[in-house]
Formats: structure tokens, sequence, C-alpha cells
């Protein structure tokens, strides 16, 4: 299912609101299959898990400077679910 | 316990000339370690268990720890010995889409499978940084127990940093970048502390680790900010253990690990990841993993494994799968220094 351009219009204001050196910049969207990581469960000694997970990601990116002017990438990465709830919001370091 | 020491003859005397002394000290060290099953070798040298010698490339290495282990039995610690040049970090394919091009990473050296995301040995590495000294200090470190932690956080991650830092040190106490800037950074403050913890921004291309208040970056500490430093350093900063042709003069990792009373050094070697504030997860979830298992007195190796087992499955329980981020947070971090090291010990040994 294709994400609708009102959610990412919706993500776009949370984001301009809770990060705002974000405001302004243009996510990049990504979906991807998360196929069942048979081999990782096992490893871990948990149940092996079956499902495949559907998920989309908004990259949001910008450099920036520091004080003593070394560019830093910086980069805000939102996780969403098969139903477009936001399970993860991350920044780098 | 068992643990392997692995080198290359060749490429280690390229590095530090004369290795004499250092061969000396680990003689020296595996006859102290008495609770510690210790093999040295080179895997570019014929040895008494008729294990072919490999080229200095990676993979041919991890293949020759396999042989090591099929000949003597399993390892519980593997202790690489050199940087990049004597052996070389994997460079494996970046799961996340950033600047990186590739993660260098130790995590294969750490597995048995070619899952290498889940470790089954403690993995460290000693880097050469061009000195015998540099080296045969890191198998003589200790430090009294101090009861006294560090923490420093750029100011916009405050919330996220105390969720990590409370295993350790009273929140509280964390200190901010701003206001908190390498003109202002009290040399002491690192001093007389059992955990060093660093939430701050990294580049590949500079010396400098960085703050952070809404636009402002400024320079939170360098590394002539350290000096008489104590404890075990983990950093989330990017690079933060990114030392490839770095001197201590130029990576904060190094010049830590040049302190006679820094036990290690625990940091991402690529861009690494993290919230803003609690839930911990990615780089923060990993760090404070790794301070809960040092405060309950496990060494800095198994404390790094476990680290990483505790935060795969935290991931899987959260969401069901490892996603690309949490899967670069598992190769990206590293362990610099003596794995059998703990926080905890009074006196090491002599």
């Amino acid at each position: 299912m294709l994400i609708k351009r009102a959610q990412i219009e919706r993500i776009k204001r949370k984001i301009a609101q809770d990060y705002p050196e974000f405001k302004g910049i243009e996510p990049k969207i990504t979906e991807k299959e998360v196929s069942p990581q048979d081999d990782i469960y096992r490893k871990l000694k948990l149940g092996v898990q079956k499902q495949f997970r559907h998920i989309y990601r908004l990259k949001f990116t910008k450099v920036v400077e520091t004080a003593d002017r070394v560019p830093i990438d910086r980069i805000l990465m939102v996780t969403l679910n098969e139903d477009f709830e936001i399970i993860k919001i991350i920044e780098s370091r | 316990m068992r643990m392997l020491i692995l080198s290359g003859k060749k490429a280690l005397q390229k590095q530090i000339k004369n290795i004499r002394p250092l061969e000396k000290t680990i003689d020296e060290y595996i006859k102290v370690r008495t609770n510690y099953q210790i093999l040295f070798l080179y895997y570019d040298i014929s040895n008494k268990y008729r294990i072919k010698p490999v080229k200095k490339k990676a993979e041919a290495i991890r293949g020759y720890v396999s042989q090591v282990e099929k000949k003597t039995g399993l390892f519980d610690f593997l202790l690489l010995l050199g940087g990049d040049d004597v052996i070389p970090f994997f460079r494996l394919n970046n799961p996340c889409d950033d600047a990186d091009e590739r993660v260098l990473s130790d995590s294969p050296y750490s597995s048995r499978d070619e899952n290498y995301i889940v470790p089954e040995r403690s993995c460290a590495r000693i880097p050469d940084d061009g000195s015998i000294d540099f080296m045969i200090k890191q198998f003589a470190k200790s430090k009294p127990a101090y009861e006294k932690s560090f923490g420093l956080t750029a100011n916009v991650w405050r919330r996220a940093s105390e969720n990590v830092y409370r295993p350790v040190g009273n929140p509280k106490e964390l200190k901010t970048s701003p206001p908190v800037t390498s003109d202002k950074f009290k040399k002491r403050w690192l001093q007389k502390k059992d955990y060093l913890y660093f939430n701050v921004h990294g580049s590949k291309i500079s010396a400098n680790w960085y703050g952070q208040q809404g636009g402002a970056y400024p320079v939170a500490m360098e590394p002539s900010t350290i000096e008489d430093a104590s404890g075990i350093v983990a950093s989330e900063a990017c690079y933060g253990a990114y030392i490839i042709r770095k001197t201590e003069e130029d990576a904060i990792s190094l010049k830590f690990l040049d302190e006679d009373k820094v036990l290690g050094f625990c940091g991402s070697t690529t861009i690494a990841y993290g919230p803003v504030a609690p839930p911990s997860s990615e780089a923060d979830l990993f760090v404070k993993y790794f301070f809960e298992y040092l405060k309950q007195g496990l060494t800095l190796g198994e404390s790094f494994k476990n680290a990483k087992l505790d935060f795969a499955r935290k991931a899987l329980r959260r969401h069901g799968f490892l996603d690309d981020d949490d899967k670069k947070t598992l190769l990206q971090f590293v362990l610099y220094g003596d794995p059998t090291l703990r926080v905890r010990d009074v006196t090491l040994r002599s």
C-alpha cells in the first residue's frame, strides 16, 4: 500500500514542530518489505518469526557546520509500520 | 575462560618496528593471567598447530581463527592485536541509506557463522597507534575503584542521555554541551572516574566532538582535553571509534587509550543513530546495556557481547524484526582494549 501525501504532510508537520532544525526539508521516502529473520531468531534462541512486515522510512537530511567549520551530515529517520503509525524516530549522532 | 590473541607479524613489525618487547609483555601477561587459557598466535607465521598461514585479508584471518578453534577448542575472547593495517576491519555493506559506503566492523571476527549480527565470542582490538609503548601499555592497565562517573551529552539529547547514564551515574549530574565547550572543559571531570559517557556529535574528518543546541554545534571536547583520565569510555559519537590513519593527536578514542587508567573504549566506526528522548534505541540502547553489564562486574568483553545480544533481543521483541538502523548499530560498535578487564577490579595485576 502506498503512503498517501496527506500522511507524509502529517509527519512533516510533526517533525517541523518537534525537530525544528529539519523544518522545510522534503524527506526521502522508501518502503521495504522485511522478510522473516529466521537466522537471527534461531541464533538468539527465540521462537522463529514467520511474518513478513512492511515498513516505510522518511529520511530528512541536511548538512550543518560546526563552530570550527566542520561539515556534519544531520539525518533524521522516521519509521512507520504497515498502518502508517510512527514506530521510531532517530537522529544521527 | 579461553582467549586467543591474534596479530600479523610482518604487518605489526611494519607498524611498530621492534616487536620483541611487546611479545615479552604478552608472555608475561599470559603467565600472570592464570585464570585464563591464552594462546598468542600470528596469522602469517607457521605454528605448532600446523595451521596454514594466511594473508592480511579480513576474511582469511577470520577463517584462520576458525581453524585455531577447530584444532584447540572454542575461545570465549578474541583479542585482535593491531590496527587496520595489521588486522583489517571488515568492510561490510551499509544496511542504512547514509553517507557511509561501508561499515568498518569487527563483528565478523566475533561470529562463528555467516550471521555477523549476533556475536558468539567477545571480540576486542588493541590498535597499534604506530607505537610499541601504546600497545604495551594496554596490557598493564589498572585503576582504583572510584565509585564516580562522568557524562557529557549534546544539549538536545539530554533526556535520552539521562536514560543511558542512569545505570552508572546520577542523571542530574550529566554535563550538557552547550553550555560546556572545549575551552570551558575541566580536565578533572575525566579524572578519578569509573565510567565516562559521551553522547555527542562526531565527524570522520575532525578530531573533535560536538554539542548541539538548536542550530549551534560548539566544540564540546578535543584530544587535548584529556589528561590523567580514568575508567571505561563509551561514546555514541559518529566515527567515535574511527581510527584509520589517525593517531592520539587527532582521534579522541586513541587519546583516551593512551591514558594509563583508561581501561578501554567502546564506540562507533561510522555514522551512529539514537533517539532524542526515551525509550532508548540504537546507540543509546546498546551503550545502556553495556553499562549495565559492566556495573554487574562482567569483563569489558563479556559486557560488550552481552549488550549486543540484549540489543538484538530487545529490538526483535519491540518490532518483530531488526531494521536497517538496528543492524548498523550492531555492526559498527567496536571495543578497544583488553577485553578481560573489569571496571570494578581494584588491583588488576602487578
